[in-house]
């Protein structure tokens, strides 16, 4: 199972909502910290 | 994040930069669209909208957020010759929307949308808060997300961007296009069921 983390922005000047994020492994995410 | 954030806590902002590398993560992933397109686009009515306006059949903009995120991950998990059988656990960060995410998404776990929870190798969603444990990874996605932002309004690229970039960085971009044809789409979904996941009663 992989995992995908994920958080927004909002540029309230032109409107623009960017959803970004990251897909990792276990491993990738545990290695993170 | 804002410009306020960025400035007042430099190191921790650069620290977060650094965790992303190619080896750290499989890839990134970005979706973007113009609110006010979304909201038209989202009023619309017509004879096929059973006299609710098409966004009353797909949910709110952050529901489209994370099902166009869903889309984009799968999208490349069916090219992926390592990750191409992989479930995935899709993880945001707490919103005041995500009554209205877990309302649409959560439909994935009935039989009747087996097909689509495939399709988008779902296997869970969660909302976190972003100041918990899982804080650090968060931010990282917002670090991303707020430069991409930042690009589009001042048209040059931050270092701090470039850096970013240097991890596989693969971004969809939803015109009013997309975002009909998505909404569209979403009709068909509920064409047999309704927003509970009940079939519809046969007309006499």
């Amino acid at each position: 199972m992989l995992k995908l983390y994920a958080d927004e922005s909002v540029d309230n000047d032109t409107s623009l909502m960017n959803l970004s994020g990251y897909l990792m492994t276990e491993g990738q995410f545990i290695a993170l910290d | 994040m804002n410009e306020a954030h960025h400035l007042k806590h430099p190191a921790v902002y650069q620290e977060l930069i650094g965790l992303i590398r190619p080896e750290a993560v499989i890839c990134g992933l970005s979706v973007t669209r113009y609110l006010k397109e979304h909201k038209k686009l989202a009023e619309a009515r017509s004879e096929y909208t059973r006299g609710q306006p098409l966004g009353y059949w797909f949910g709110g903009a952050y529901t489209y957020a994370t099902g166009a995120m869903m889309a984009l991950c799968s999208g490349w998990l069916n090219k992926s010759p390592l990750y191409c059988d992989e479930q995935v656990a899709y993880i945001f960060e707490n919103s005041p929307h995500q009554g209205n995410v877990n309302t649409f998404w959560g439909l994935l776990d009935r039989p009747q949308y087996a097909d689509r929870k495939q399709q988008n190798h779902y296997i869970s969603h969660t909302f976190v808060d972003g100041k918990g444990p899982l804080g650090s990874v968060l931010q990282m996605c917002d670090i991303l997300a707020w430069n991409l932002n930042k690009i589009q309004r001042e048209k040059s690229k931050t270092p701090e961007l470039n850096s970013l970039l240097l991890t596989p960085t693969f971004y969809y971009h939803h015109g009013p296009k997309e975002i009909s044809d998505t909404l569209h789409g979403a009709l068909d979904c509920w064409e047999q069921f309704d927003k509970k996941g009940n079939p519809y009663l046969e007309d006499k």
